[in-house]
């Protein structure tokens, strides 16, 4: 505990120091939008003053200058002043307030310069080597890089405090450097207002936007008080983002969304809050084109809203995560995505190797392409393809514990790797290698991946992945493809078209429905098959469609005296797939992976064709015989709710 | 740029609301949300804006039907709330219900006070009549949007250009989205003016840009395509063939095979078309109309597909 305080006490004691002696500062300077020749240097002040910036390689030499005919001056309005054209005013900042947003230019590439703001002769920074600022490497030129990655930061609290202290701590032990800060939204809440961002946001970071340039992502929050659509608002205000492209990739025309280049890494930013997230919207249109455009050797993308989370929020439920999942991830997936970072769920959730993982609900059979933990201490990196390859394997990283509370409801089957507390993520790529660690908040690493690529690699998705739940690999449960031709028959136990109890699944069936005790009177009753679509089924279920996947039977049958139990088998017609149960005990599995009724997954596609297939009892099945009254209970599955067709049709024969 | 001080207006609610409430809800769980919104308004604050922040929290959610419920009942309390107005409206065209939609977006221009507001609100309602079916009623008002505010955004140059498209005067359209691409220098503008000039015929301009974009461009099927419509327009068809065969290579990389990526598909899809692969394309075509996609995505292919069948 004691600890803790005296955490506490180091930062704002910093953050105070920063402060010192410049109080004229109502937002201290700060860096955006840089280039491998330019930089931005962003101050606010309370009055008027004489704006300029001097910079030089030299700490103790700031020998160059530039003055406000390169400084843009933007201030608040009041309602009669009339002198000001809409670019320069700012949104909601206090009356007063000025900000000046130099923009130096003709600088050398992968260069480090110190800078100070003056006021005329008057220096306003202090002589400090941590006002410095380093431009990018020229687009395409082999540089590392050094990241790191927050999300739902900006309460202004305690924990805020401690996940930045501990990156500081963390880079200040290593002698690590950052290249760039990237947020993923929600940095400033509740609302994104200008008083929210100077107090949770550019005070509470200052020692770090001083000399790294913070990309943001626009988050909820922010979008409370920010309009993507316009670009107005305080979120707009506090950041320069390069809708021209400015920073390499393509023109977006909207600063809500847009790429940057650093050497040979491409990052996409998107507005996954307020703008359309569908393929024929512009953010959309304008992701394809940069995506196809960018000849970067890594791309990373990152948004406010996860694909992917079973954390503060579920993204097998809401709107805009599905939308993100199933409009922008194919995009980015084909365009050889290799990381994606997100938050708005309060909780660091960290993939394996993924691809084509766009179903509602997620899941992870068929869509795992490492499912090792990618510690190169531990199973060892996930491997890619060198460059960038379409569906190659993707990380999912929900980076939402910046600060505020964290949560979980629950465990997406795709994550490798879940911490419900506070931190941040810390990437570096260099060369071929891209490595990530959650730092948390007490400066403890819980995390390690790495990414490594080289020659060609050919994934071939997981059946039966690590599963996050247990720990491990599950059982996988013997399921059969196909049944084999249907011999020639000596008895119909249970005919074709007969009077079966049925239950729509809608909803779970009851529990032990397909037990022999279980009274299936309130069932509804009709002749099999049952089904839709392919003009084979007696029962016809209407509403299936759209609807709902599962269908579950039972009937009662009872075998004739002395037959030789190796002769019974079932002849079902089927479309997709199902699982049969001999009095409450599972016999036969046919196109199912895993799971049971709505927990069902990896459902093959199968055409019944009006064919029967013959599956012969084994020996499981058979001890599952009663010697009276059986029940055979039948669940039949569609492979998905938009299919056009399903039947399920079973039969139970005595062959000769 | 939209003025500040009409954007203001425009936030004014919200950020009333925001400023009231904001510090008594500090959690982010959607449905936790809801529930302290439901105790909110039954313990008597239940103001228009609980109303509205409630519908916003169900829209998240898909629950439309609450939605548009909450909506109702915020507007009743204050009809000039005019967030609520907007957001009722695009999910009453969401829904499909067409005329509801549009005579709230009408609702909407009739509370705009300034030209800004009227303008975009006059965008709103002519994207209304569009996903009614209206194409003809919508251009008026995107027309009049455009008077009243010449520089327009990004959005308002696309709906623009397709309400052109959807009333056959193409040769229009690279117009509009030529000045929009000036004006924004969105590269969405850019492609839909090169994909206009390709409509028009006027290769001559689209062909040098084309050429470029495939030089610099690390994935090329998207330009192969462009150029084969292109070459195809000026009789070099073995060019063309030669440049769809490259481009359906490409996208056979690029297109997961159980979940592809819509508009691949699409490009997919226009490529076997133009290829003769008549059954193919027809297959793409069915799948983007199975996976929901926008008319407009279909129209061009379902267009190639028969005018390749009825040649």
């Amino acid at each position: 505990m004691k600890n803790i305080h005296l955490i506490v006490i180091f930062c704002f004691l910093s953050i105070s120091l920063g402060q010192a002696g410049n109080n004229i500062f109502s937002r201290s300077p700060y860096l955006q939008l840089a280039t491998d020749s330019s930089i931005h240097i962003v101050w606010r002040t309370k009055t008027k003053m004489n704006p300029i910036i001097r910079f030089g390689k030299d700490v103790d030499a700031l020998n160059e200058k530039i003055g406000s005919e390169f400084i843009l001056e933007r201030r608040t309005v009041d309602e009669s002043d009339k002198s000001i054209n809409d670019a320069l005013s700012l949104f909601d900042a206090p009356k007063g307030t000025r900000q000046f947003e130099a923009k130096i230019s003709n600088l050398d590439s992968n260069s480090t310069y110190y800078y100070s703001v003056f006021d005329g002769e008057k220096r306003l920074t202090p002589k400090d080597s941590s006002y410095h600022f380093k431009t990018h490497p020229k687009p395409g030129t082999k540089s590392p890089l050094y990241f790191w990655v927050v999300g739902d930061s900006g309460t202004g609290g305690e924990n805020q405090a401690k996940v930045h202290t501990a990156m500081r701590k963390y880079n200040q032990f290593k002698n690590l450097e950052l290249d760039m800060y990237i947020h993923v939204g929600d940095m400033a809440y509740t609302s994104g207002t200008d008083g929210q961002f100077s107090e949770r946001f550019f005070k509470m970071y200052e020692p770090t936007l001083r000399n790294t340039v913070c990309w943001a992502a626009m988050g909820n929050h922010e979008g409370k008080t920010s309009k993507g659509e316009d670009g107005i608002g305080p979120y707009y205000d506090a950041y320069i983002c390069p809708k021209a492209a400015e920073a390499g990739g393509l023109p977006s025309g909207k600063e809500a969304y847009y790429s940057f280049d650093y050497g040979k890494v491409h990052f996409i930013v998107l507005d996954s809050h307020d703008l359309d997230r569908r393929p024929t919207g512009h953010m959309a249109q304008w992701l394809k084109a940069d995506i196809e455009k960018t000849k970067a050797e890594w791309l990373i993308a990152y948004f406010h809203h996860p694909p992917y989370t079973k954390g503060s929020h579920d993204s097998d439920k809401e709107q805009q995560l599905i939308e993100m999942r199933e409009h922008i991830m194919p995009i980015l997936e084909s365009g050889g995505v290799d990381i994606v970072f997100t938050g708005h769920s309060h909780i660091y959730e960290r993939s394996m190797l993924i691809n084509g993982a766009y179903a509602t609900p997620t899941v992870s059979e068929g869509v795992i392409l490492d499912d090792g933990d990618g510690n190169p201490t531990g199973d060892g990196p996930y491997i890619k393809s060198a460059g960038l390859v379409p569906h190659n394997g993707t990380v999912q990283v929900v980076a939402g514990h910046g600060g505020t509370k964290v949560s979980r409801k629950g465990t997406m089957p795709i994550m490798r790797s879940i911490f419900v507390e506070n931190g941040s993520v810390l990437v570096s790529i260099s060369d071929n290698v891209l490595t990530g660690t959650m730092l948390n908040l007490d400066g403890l690493i819980r995390d390690t991946f790495s990414i490594k690529k080289e020659g060609t690699v050919i994934h071939s998705p997981i059946e039966n992945p690590w599963n996050p739940v247990t720990g491990k690999k599950p059982i996988k449960k013997k399921s059969i493809s196909r049944g084999i031709k249907v011999p020639p028959v000596a008895t119909m136990i249970i005919r074709k078209n007969s009077q079966w109890a049925y239950f729509l699944g809608t909803e779970d069936p009851p529990e032990n429905w397909n037990m022999l005790a279980f009274n299936h009177s309130s069932w509804k009753k009709d002749e099999s098959g049952f089904g839709f679509g392919d003009n084979d089924d007696r029962t016809v279920l209407e509403s299936m469609k759209n609807k709902y996947t599962t269908l579950y039977l039972r009937r009662s049958f009872a075998l004739p005296e002395g037959i030789d139990y190796k002769k019974i088998g079932l002849v079902v017609s089927y479309d997709d797939a199902f699982i049969a149960y001999l009095n409450g005990k599972e016999i036969l599995r046919v196109g199912i992976e895993s799971g049971n009724g709505g927990e069902a997954r990896n459902i093959s596609p199968h055409e019944a064709e009006k064919t029967f297939e013959y599956f012969p009892f084994d020996t499981n099945a058979i001890k599952a015989l009663e010697g009276g009254v059986n029940i055979l209970a039948i669940e039949g599955h569609n492979h998905e709710k938009k299919s056009s067709d399903f039947t399920i049709h079973p039969t139970l024969i005595l062959k000769k | 740029m939209m003025n500040k001080k009409v954007f203001r207006l425009h936030l004014f609610f919200a950020l009333f609301f925001v400023a009231l409430g904001s510090h008594a809800i500090s959690h982010h769980d959607t449905k936790v949300l809801i529930e302290e919104l439901t105790k909110r308004i039954n313990s008597g604050e239940s103001t228009a804006e609980n109303y509205y922040k409630r519908a916003i929290e169900y829209r998240v959610l898909g629950q439309l039907k609450e939605a548009v419920n909450d909506l109702k009942i915020a507007l009743h309390r204050n009809a000039n709330f005019t967030l609520a107005r907007r957001e009722i409206t695009r999910i009453l065209s969401k829904q499909g219900r067409h005329k509801l939609a549009i005579l709230s977006a009408e609702k909407v221009i009739t509370n705009a006070i300034t030209q800004r507001e009227k303008s975009s609100a006059m965008i709103l309602l002519a994207q209304m009549l569009l996903n009614a079916g209206e194409p003809s009623e919508a251009i008026k008002y995107s027309s009049t949007a455009f008077k009243l505010n010449p520089n327009g955004k990004l959005e308002w140059y696309l709906l623009h250009a397709r309400l052109l498209g959807e009333l056959k005067r193409d040769n229009e359209r690279p117009e509009i989205l030529r000045t929009g691409y000036q004006l924004t220098g969105s590269i969405v503008l850019r492609n839909a003016w090169i994909d206009s000039l390709l409509e028009c015929k006027k290769y001559e301009i689209a062909l040098p840009i084309i050429e470029k974009e495939l030089t610099s461009s690390r994935l090329k099927s998207s330009w192969e395509l462009r150029r084969a419509k292109a070459y195809i327009g000026t009789g070099k068809i073995n060019a063309a063939m030669n440049d769809l065969r490259m481009c359906l290579k490409e996208l056979d990389q690029r297109i997961h095979p159980k979940k592809p990526d819509m508009t691949l598909i699409a490009d997919r899809g226009m490529a076997n078309a133009l290829l003769g692969n008549i059954d193919a394309a027809k297959n793409d075509l069915t799948h983007l109309i199975h996976i929901g996609a926008d008319k407009w995505v279909t129209i061009h292919l379902d267009k190639a597909i028969s005018l390749i069948e009825n040649q």
